[in-house]
């Protein structure tokens, strides 16, 4: 359902991407590794057009999105949705409202058919009903990442991105989030990429593991693949060793 | 010496054309519906509303500090009686726009910036467009026209209420006939006069709007990117104001 070909991004004047090509079928969960700084969100990102791609191509439902007209490609990319890193909730609305931000602003939808939908999606993530009144800065990390969950969910997506997830979270609360991304992508036809570092995470969510290093996607197959691979960067990353090809010091600088 | 003229010009045409690419997608998507009304009434109670008071208390000493002044001036040649027409006229063709033009910048367009520079560093605008929402109509365009419209109204309640400063300072301190002074003002006011300062209100909101949200939505990098931008804000709107009113009042002269 979504392909992505030769994708080169470049930021300031540092190339993050340098032709990225992978596949998501449909109902298929991909995680993507990858250290710290190595463009896994500016990849997030640059799918959905928010940061400029220098070029490559991008295919969702065998339309390529840069042959359309502008109208048709936002229409195509409000079919993704997508839970930020830090949760990008808007602070001067309530939980409720953030929730249902794209069906009131974005389709039009009645306020008060919003709210129900809202507070709906909002129990799907074991939140409480009086948290829908409060305001962002009020909610620990925790819920703030179910709130931006219920808010991705909410507008029915075709695919999700979620850009790590289960970071800062406790293992509980993290176990937590995982589980409710295995019930809305495992168990539905929903296209998923998450990007994380925590691997209890990934071994619960997985279908396909994807590698991402130095601008490319060096490494792809299953998390039974990836427990016995002969990669030397795909171990490292795995065992987590502190000296190895990922840290010679070409890429530390 | 001369990379670092050549950085700063490239860096300089490089803002100047992003800020018209800028204006461009405002305009362009501004225009087109759905519009926020709800977004649109927030900004002009916020915006205009809420500016009054400063506004208001910086333009009634102003009228006072003006009477004050020219009249120490105009009785060096026994000329006191034209001091309530020096007053309308400074007030309402230049003091009043200005300087309600100024506070502005220092209050909405600062804030503008600071708010739409939070927005952008905590991945707020990237989120608004992934539930399809189009940040130029949502946030920009209210803000925009909110800034338009009201500063014109502000500076008209402010013309106003700067002439009954100085009123009052020429009735009580320097013991002005009060009757006289009002028929004074009126005599010697003309509808140009308050038009001209009109006019130019409506420019410097307007591009005191513009600069928030621009410098917001160009803001990089954490707590600092946004100071940089509010900062960058007042600064730059401040200057735009000054010489903007040296070009419509040159404009408005010639007519
Ligand atoms: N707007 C930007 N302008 C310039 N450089 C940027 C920008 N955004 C990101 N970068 C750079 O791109 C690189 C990749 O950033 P990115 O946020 O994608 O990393 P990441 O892989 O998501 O890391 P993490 O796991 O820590 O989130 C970083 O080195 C960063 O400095
Ligand atoms: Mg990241």
């Amino acid at each position: 359902m979504l392909s992505v070909r030769n994708l080169h991004v470049t930021l300031g004047n540092r190339q993050i991407l340098k032709g990225v090509d992978f596949d998501l079928k449909d109902g298929e969960s991909l995680v993507i590794l990858g250290c710290s700084g190595t463009g896994k969100s500016v990849l997030l990102k640059s799918i959905l057009g928010l940061i400029p791609k220098q070029y490559g191509k991008i295919v969702v439902d065998g339309i390529d999105i840069d042959q359309v007209h502008k109208d048709e490609r936002s229409k195509i990319l409000s079919s993704i949705g997508m839970l930020f890193q830090g949760g990008a909730l808007f602070d001067s609305l309530p939980v409720w409202e953030n929730v249902a931000f794209g069906l009131i602003y974005g389709r039009g939808m009645k306020l008060q058919d919003a709210k129900e939908i809202a507070i709906d999606k909002l129990t799907l993530v074991d939140l409480d009903k009086q948290i829908a009144l409060l305001y962002p800065p009020a909610l620990s990390g925790g819920m703030l990442k179910r709130v931006g969950l219920a808010r991705a969910l909410a507008s029915m997506p075709r695919i999700i991105f979620f850009d790590e997830p289960t970071t800062g979270l406790d293992p509980i609360t993290s176990n937590i989030v995982n589980d409710l991304i295995v019930k809305y992508v495992k168990h539905s036809d929903l296209g998923a990429i998450t990007i994380t570092h925590d691997l209890t995470c990934l071994r619960k969510i997985a279908d396909t593991v994807a590698f991402l290093f130095d601008g490319k996607i060096i490494w792809t197959g299953s998390i039974q693949g990836m427990d016995c691979t002969e990669n030397p960067y795909v171990r490292q990353f795995i065992d987590a060793i502190p000296i190895g090809p990922l840290t010679t010091k070409k890429h530390l600088k | 010496m001369l990379t670092y003229i050549g950085r700063h010009t490239l860096a300089f045409c490089d803002s100047c054309g992003r800020y018209i690419i800028f204006l461009y997608n405002v305009f362009i998507n501004g225009l087109r519906p759905p519009y926020y009304w709800k977004q649109m009434m927030c900004q002009l109670m916020d915006v205009g509303f809420c500016s009054l008071p400063v506004i208001g208390l910086t333009s009634i000493f102003t009228g006072a500090v003006l009477a004050l002044q020219s009249y120490t001036g105009f009785s060096r040649f026994s000329a006191e009686s034209a001091l309530p027409m020096l007053v309308v006229l400074c007030i309402t063709r230049e003091l009043g726009p200005v300087i309600a033009g100024l506070m502005f910048a220092g209050r909405v367009g600062a804030t503008m910036a600071a708010e739409i520079g939070t927005m952008k560093v905590m991945e707020q605008i990237d989120a608004l467009s992934t539930l399809s929402t189009c940040c130029y109509r949502f946030l920009y365009w209210p803000r925009i026209l909110a800034g338009l419209l009201t500063l014109p109204l502000l500076v008209f309640i402010c013309d106003i209420i700067g002439v009954f400063g100085g009123f009052l300072v020429s009735v009580y301190q320097l013991d002005f006939n009060a009757v006289q002074y009002i028929k004074m003002t009126v005599q010697f006011l003309q509808a140009e006069d308050i038009i001209s300062g009109l006019i130019k209100a409506a420019f410097f909101g307007l591009s005191t709007a513009l600069t928030g949200c621009f410098q917001g939505a160009c803001s990089l990098g954490g707590a600092a990117g946004v100071g940089h931008a509010t900062r960058n804000t007042v600064v730059m709107s401040s200057i735009t104001i000054f010489f903007l009113n040296y070009l419509l009042t040159t404009i408005i002269f010639s007519k």
